[in-house]
């Protein structure tokens, strides 16, 4: 059973001379097991949208269903939201016991779980961001580095085994090796619980690697959704709207108007590298 | 959860009010709690109340956002009203049951605890939404400035005010997306008594300090990587000018104050001052 998302609309303090649309009209689904992409520039309502998903935020208008559940209802809430598991962007807002193990046992224990089961899901939680048990687990989550601490924070939600994981920006602030380290656990999770992602991010080229449908937003309205393929060769039309395509498809277009007669729908690095070494390996045949 | 929460917000219009010197308004409201203070009889409670309308109208600040002070005494104003109704025992005895008594003196005294409390919060308001909280603690400092005599630390008070009025938007900001994050991971925050409540505060509470103490670090850091190092020889972008219409405001003030205290000490008697302001209606008691 899918997220599905209505004919969702949210305004901020509404009915006040500050009045502001955040979302109009906003509809979609996330499949099981599907990776869902979000783009946009900031302040279109990216936030906004993906705190609907667990019902942080209630729509003004239209409806969010998780499973089924209503989060418009006051009792199906609670439900719907066990089942979405929400990672912000910044883990200074979620960590808080003594320990390490302590914190990742928040979530677990307030789903209720008998304690051997939390036990289980700290150690498989601790694995899959690559936290050492033995080193970790004792150890408070104020000493840890920023990115053991965004490990740390990933593993409080994935020990809740959420069947969809919502990610906030969850690479930003991270050099490359950390960024790739990411998205790799993220691939991991999937793998392993076979949840479903929904992912914000700046970073078209993680983007592009990873999803299998991308949502553009633009001033609170979806602009445009559909594969990777399909958002991602249309380099012009992202860059018109201020969003930067991924590195491939930027060098792809550079490549087309120098000249050089690459096919389109190139935007993962692989294909560009796929495409530039036939075009050498034809002209060579001649 | 927090939305009404106006202490310190600045209501950005023009008007009279809003061009008064900061020290003229802080003098006047210190002045205004003095007479909200020094009435001692029901009716002529009524100058201040009218006073504080005049002020309102003065600001354009609308009316019923000035009533928003009143909102979080929502619980403690009835409260305070019927204990006073009950308790105080003076004046004639109206009704009696058991260890409850309602007189004269505990309706007189109730009214006057409620009617005292809203002047003041309003009052109080009405220079937080008229006066930003740069100029205020500006204005605050130099009032205090003559006390650095006596080694009173006048800048040093203005810089931690000016610094903590700065920040409640963003604690309150961050309280908010600390509490999401929380009830994402199933913290229960509404269920249970009150002790249950207390502890479902704790995984709120602590990032919440965290960072706030890492935030002051940062902060004192950039505030010394741009050579600040106290009041010392630190000078003013706007240096505070007195005008003619701080002097007239202040007189305004004063003459209430007089007009208060006058007819108090000449008409001490309640009846003979409703009398005065119903006679002033033209209405024959």
């Amino acid at each position: 059973m899918p997220i599905i998302v209505e004919n969702l609309t949210y305004t901020y303090q509404a009915g006040s001379v500050n009045a502001f649309t955040a979302l109009k009209d906003v509809s979609f689904t996330v499949n099981d097991g599907e990776f869902v992409g979000i783009i946009g520039h900031t302040g279109c309502g990216k936030s906004t949208l993906i705190q609907q998903l667990n019902g942080l935020m209630l729509p003004s208008k239209g409806r969010v269903t998780v499973d089924g559940f209503d989060m418009n209802d006051k009792k199906q809430r609670p439900k719907g939201r066990a089942l979405v598991g929400m990672v912000f962007q910044y883990p200074d807002y979620q960590l808080f016991d003594e320990t390490v193990y302590k914190d990742i046992s928040f979530g677990p224990r307030n789903m209720k779980l008998p304690e051997e089961e939390i036990a289980r899901r700290i150690r498989e939680a601790m694995r899959l961001v690559g936290l050492d048990e033995k080193e970790f687990s004792d150890k408070s989550p104020f000493e840890l580095s920023g990115g053991e601490k965004r490990r740390t924070a990933l593993a409080g939600i994935i020990a809740m085994y959420p069947k969809y994981l919502v990610l906030d920006e969850p690479m930003a602030g991270l050099d490359p090796s950390g960024r790739k380290a990411v998205l790799e656990m993220i691939e991991g999770f999937r793998k392993t619980l076979g949840c479903a992602v929904v992912m914000v991010s700046h970073s078209m080229d993680d983007i592009a690697r990873s999803a299998d449908k991308v949502i553009v937003l633009r001033d609170g309205t979806i602009y445009k959704s559909g594969t990777p393929a399909e958002i991602f060769s249309e380099a012009d039309e992202l860059n018109e709207m201020g969003l930067e395509p991924p590195f491939a498809a930027r060098v792809a277009s550079r490549l087309r108007k120098n000249g050089v007669p690459l096919p389109g729908g190139i935007y993962t690095n692989e294909a560009l590298a796929d495409a530039l070494s036939h075009i050498k390996g034809g002209s060579a045949d001649v | 959860m927090f939305k009404d929460i106006t202490l310190g917000q600045y209501f950005p219009v023009d008007s009279v009010a809003h061009r008064l010197d900061p020290r003229t308004k802080l003098i006047i409201l210190i002045m205004y709690i003095t007479a909200v203070f020094i009435v001692k009889d029901i009716w002529l409670f009524g100058v201040v109340i009218a006073f504080m309308l005049f002020m309102t109208a003065m600001s354009r600040v609308p009316f019923s956002y000035v009533m928003k002070a009143i909102k979080p005494m929502r619980i403690i104003l009835p409260l305070m009203f019927i204990l006073n109704l009950f308790m105080v025992k003076t004046g004639t005895v109206l009704f009696s049951w058991k260890f409850i008594t309602v007189s004269t003196g505990g309706i007189k005294q109730a009214l006057f605890i409620v009617l005292r409390l809203v002047a003041l919060v309003t009052g109080a308001s009405l220079l937080t939404l008229t006066t930003t909280p740069v100029s205020l603690t500006e204005g605050l400092e130099k009032l205090l400035a003559p006390l650095k005599i006596i080694k009173f630390p006048a800048h040093e008070l203005a810089m931690m005010m000016t610094i903590a009025l700065r920040f409640i938007p963003t604690l309150l900001e961050e309280a908010d997306k600390i509490m999401k994050a929380q009830l994402a991971r199933g913290a229960d925050l509404e269920s249970g008594n009150i002790f249950k409540k207390t502890k479902a505060m704790v995984p709120i509470l602590i990032p919440l300090f965290v960072n706030s103490f890492r935030r002051a670090e940062e902060l004192a850091l950039a505030m010394e990587s741009r050579c600040y190092h106290g009041g010392e020889g630190r000078t003013k972008l706007k240096v505070l000018k007195f005008h003619l219409r701080d002097l007239w405001a202040v007189l305004i003030m004063a003459a209430l104050i007089a007009l208060i205290v006058v007819l108090q000490s000449t008409l001490s008697i309640d009846s003979a001052i409703a009398t005065f302001i119903l006679g002033l209606f033209g209405i024959e008691r």
